[in-house]
């Protein structure tokens, strides 16, 4: 329960940091959440599904906004892909941001 | 002891994964940070609140909106119907400018500033080192130079100048409020933002049209056909009138298209002096010249527009009727924008706009209705400059005397702001010059005189019957238009409105001039009196298809050369001559009609030859099977039609093998193809040489060319096509190709279905790319009520609905029902609401 508390307070961090200052509040999140919970069990795996959970929120708010599908045909034909490619390449890149960072401090802090 | 080393394997595998990790990270960020090419970073293009998929939240307009504008002295109440055609209530008209700009800006952004950077030319700035020679080009026209001057021109105290000003002013504020998820698709694409609008840039839009409508290098063209076939061959195959006579100023009396009948001379051997100065004008004019305009291969224009109205005593409600059939060039977004403006006693205007232009070109009011086709009017001369240095000329001669040469250093940017190259353009008194070899060319055109078109349009969208609307554009310049008009009176006129030069000597303009001798510059400009017009002719209808406007049995003034051949416009007279009742439903049904005059000119001549050799026992069975194929023919170009290909493919090889005088040589590429009614011309003489294939020793006449060419057209559309069946239909081979402004193969509708042929009266050329730009009709009752659309959509952005909704009725020939409200409450269902009112 606890850590499913904290998965959606960083979910929530990586979200609203997304929202409103940009992509790159992932990392500078995840570096701050690796700090933090350097010594705690499942840091990683915390810090990837809050990303992917949280850019994954997002995407569902872009699609119940607008023509999703529409923008999927239109990337799928634009970048010579599946649309639904993409949306995985997002959240998988969300991931990388958000474990690699938190994954650095984590290590720096251990190493301290 | 034993938990030293596991606490060095824990720690070497902590740091190991700690550089792991640092490693990612940074390739995280750097591919996250670094454009990709021309492109935007991996971050902010996947961004999920700020990126690529941020553009689904704009894509609809929101139900609501209410925002407030600086400039506004009262509230407009801007209404998108339910076809997304925003109605502008305004109090004032610099209120209704504004909220015009920034309803414009809010769908066309990206269409805006790629247009403007076209004539400016800094597309290189946005897109890359890619777009050096279109730039290079774009500045050596001088279309910004002269757009500049025109502005400059505008006094700033004028009503033009302020309502210029204003409409720029919406399209900035719509920039300055606009959110992240505003910014249109392709600016995401190219890691770009939009640049601030300035007013004149809607005069580099002017400018644009006029390259596309009034661009003309007859000369240039002249000179590579006098080198190759001689002069009088050159002057009978390019000629100054049209050989078949359909004028769009009606000749009283006359029932049917007048055909020449001159012989056309026999082709001069290739002159090589004048091969090499070909040869040379040909490199120069490449330089300038973009490729969309010149003509198809085919000989005919590629861009081709037709016009028609009827006078109230000839249509079945008693009503003038009105129909625009404007031929572009086909992109996503749209050339057009569609809109209505209001404010109250002053202006009720409904119509299609360019995005960038605070006018409506075509459409229509309360009282009358207004659309154009282009006039095709020959504006623009070369003259063969003088000059002291033919590397680095500064002063050029005229009358024996050296003058300077104005320079105008160009320098052409990329992304990253530094210089591609620099070029300096030289001016004459008469505008640009542009080398050819040794020599210098300077170019007057009509198009870079400082006159202000805008102004008499405005007034013209705001006239209440033909007269007046005449009036007010009397002074309208450029592009040369033939404009159209009817009015609730049940009146309707047509004039070819433009400047046309009155030039020296034999008045012609299609020869290079002397530029060293100020008796060769133009005159003056032709009366208003003068130009081809007519009001309430007797015959009860004007039409106009870009065809030579007056006969010159009526007028023998030179306006131009080598004009369109008339067989739209000899259609369009024939269906309206044979119908004394014509409703809102047969203009639809004309606009879209399936049949060709044309065929009726080589069909039967050429069916009739076919059979009298093969009667000898001596024709190819490919020309007996063709033939065979084609005497089935019901001659109409309808999408499920499978011989329209055949007839298409004969054309093609009966056009290659009877100019092949105009092969070309080792120094010049092959010349231009005169057009179909040269050809037409030309079925009056069997014997001609000019029917002679060059490449075989026999003498061919027109009957053994005419078994040829049906004999290869089988054969080519029969390899191509396999066997005469369903893959010969027309809807699989004719088809539109509608490119996004940047050609993006995932941003454009291709191979769209449509109903064209060879001079049918929706022409097309091979690739498609041009066609109906906007269909309208418009019925002048008490109550004006109108229809029509266009290949698109009001929105910009592709991923909305309202990008393309339109091409399912463009393809089918139908017409929407425009909505003409009087006021904001009477849209039913509209599709979003604005308000936009002033800052507190």
């Amino acid at each position: 329960m606890r850590w499913l508390t904290q998965l959606l307070i960083v979910s929530l961090a990586f979200g609203a940091g997304t929202w409103f200052a940009g992509w790159w509040m992932v990392p500078v999140l995840g570096a701050a959440y690796g700090v933090w919970a350097a010594n705690r069990r499942l840091t990683l795996i915390t810090a990837t599904l809050a990303a992917v959970l949280a850019w994954g929120v997002l995407l569902a708010f872009d699609a119940s906004a607008g023509p999703m599908g529409r923008l999927l045909q239109v990337l799928g034909a634009l970048f010579r892909m599946p649309g639904a490619a993409l949306v995985v390449l997002t959240l998988a890149y969300a991931a990388l941001l958000a474990v690699s960072s938190a994954a650095l401090t984590r290590g720096l802090r251990r190493l301290r | 002891m034993n938990d030293q080393p596991d606490s060095i394997v824990a720690r070497a595998s902590n740091v190991a994964v700690t550089l792991l990790a640092a490693a990612a990270l940074a390739g995280a960020l750097w591919i996250g940070a670094k454009p990709i090419g021309a492109g935007p970073p991996l971050g902010s293009l996947l961004d999920p609140a700020h990126g690529i998929w941020a553009v689904v939240r704009t894509a609809e307009l929101p139900r609501h909106a209410d925002l407030r504008m600086a400039g506004l002295k009262d509230s407009v109440a801007v209404t998108y119907d339910d076809r997304g055609v925003p109605h502008i209530f305004a109090q004032h008209e610099d209120d209704l400018m504004r909220a015009f700009g920034f309803v414009v800006a809010r769908d066309r952004l990206f269409q805006l500033e790629l247009q403007t950077r076209a004539v400016a030319g800094t597309l290189s700035e946005l897109v890359g080192a890619s777009a050096l020679e279109l730039d290079r080009e774009a500045r050596a026209q001088g279309l910004a130079w002269g757009a500049e001057r025109k502005w400059a021109a505008i006094p700033d105290t004028s009503l033009d100048h302020r309502l210029v000003t204003a409409y720029g002013d919406g399209i900035n504020a719509y920039i300055a409020q606009m959110r992240s998820e505003d910014l249109p698709f392709e600016f995401r694409l190219l890691n770009a933002r939009p640049q601030q609008w300035k007013p004149q840039y809607t005069y580099y839009l002017l400018a644009r049209m006029s390259l596309t409508l009034a661009w003309s290098d007859d000369e240039l063209r002249h000179a590579r056909i006098v080198a190759l076939v001689g002069e009088q061959a050159a002057s009978a195959l390019f000629p100054v009138n049209s050989p078949i006579q359909e004028p769009i100023q009606p000749v009283d009396g006359r029932r049917a298209p007048r055909l020449a009948t001159t012989a056309l001379p026999p082709p001069a051997r290739p002159d090589s002096a004048r091969l090499a100065l070909a040869a040379d004008l040909d490199k120069a004019a490449a330089a300038i010249a973009l490729a969309d305009l010149r003509p198809s291969p085919n000989g005919e224009i590629a861009v081709g527009s037709n016009n028609w109205a009827v006078s109230a005593r000839r249509t079945a409600a008693g009503r003038a009727l009105l129909s625009g059939d404007p031929h572009l060039q086909l992109t996503l977004p749209s050339i057009w924008y569609e809109v209505h403006l209001v404010v109250p006693g002053v202006i009720d205007t409904y119509g299609v706009t360019i995005p960038g232009g605070p006018i409506v070109p075509i459409g229509f009011n309360r009282s009358m209705a207004w659309t154009a086709t282009n006039t095709g009017a020959d504006v623009a001369d070369y003259f063969e400059e003088t000059v002291n240095d033919a590397r680095h000329p500064t002063t050029y001669q005229l009358d024996g005397t050296w003058l300077p040469l104005m320079q105008r250093v160009e320098s052409v940017r990329g992304r990253s702001g530094g210089i591609l190259k620099t070029d300096t353009i030289y001016h004459t008194h008469r505008g640009p010059m542009l080398r050819a070899g040794n020599r210098w060319l300077s170019r007057r055109w009509t198009a870079l005189d400082t006159t202000d078109e805008g102004r008499a349009l405005r007034q013209a969208s705001q006239a209440h019957t033909v007269d007046e609307w005449m009036r007010v554009m009397d002074d309208y310049a450029v592009p040369a238009q033939n404009f159209l008009l009817a009015d609730t009176l049940g009146r309707i006129g047509i004039r070819s409105t433009g400047r046309y030069p009155l030039r020296a000597g034999d008045g012609r303009g299609d020869r290079l001039l002397d530029g060293s001798k100020r008796a060769n510059d133009w005159q003056g400009f032709w009366p208003t009196a003068r130009y081809p017009q007519s009001i309430d002719p007797r015959q009860g209808y004007l039409a106009s298809n870009n065809q030579q406007p007056k006969d010159p049995q009526v007028d023998p003034a030179y306006l131009g050369s080598n004009w369109p051949s008339p067989w739209r416009a000899m259609r369009i007279n024939h269906l309206l001559r044979g119908d004394s009742s014509v409703t809102p439903d047969a203009m639809r049904r004309f606009q879209t009609d399936a049949e060709s005059e044309q065929t009726n000119f080589f069909l039967p001549p050429m069916l009739d030859a076919v059979a009298r050799i093969a009667a000898t026992g001596s024709a190819d069975t490919a020309a007996i099977r063709g033939a065979a194929l084609l005497r089935e023919w019901d001659g109409r170009f309808t999408p499920d039609n499978e011989r329209s290909v055949l007839y298409d493919a004969v054309m093609d090889e009966l056009t290659q093998r009877t100019w092949d005088e105009l092969r070309g040589t080792a120094q010049l590429r092959r010349g231009p193809t005169p057009s179909s009614a040269v050809l037409a011309q030309l079925l009056q003489e069997p014997a001609s040489v000019w029917w002679d294939d060059q490449a075989t020793p026999a003498r061919e006449t027109r009957d053994s060319i005419f078994v040829a060419s049906v004999a290869a057209a089988y054969r080519r559309v029969s390899q191509r096509y396999g066997p005469p069946g369903p893959r010969w239909r027309w809807s699989g081979i004719r088809t539109a190709t509608i490119n996004h402004l940047l050609r993006i193969p995932a941003l454009s509708r291709r191979k769209v279905p449509m109903q064209s042929g060879r001079g049918t009266l929706s022409p097309s050329d091979g690739d498609g790319t041009h066609g109906a730009s906007w269909r309208f009709v418009v019925e002048l009752g008490p109550e004006v009520r109108a229809w029509g659309t266009y290949p698109g959509g009001q929105s910009g952005n592709p991923v909305s609905a309202r990008y393309d909704d339109r091409l399912p009725q463009w393809t089918a020939g139908t017409l929407d029902t425009l909505r003409f409200p009087h006021a904001a409450a009477d849209i039913v269902s509209p599709r979003a609401v604005l308000t936009l009112r002033p800052e507190r």
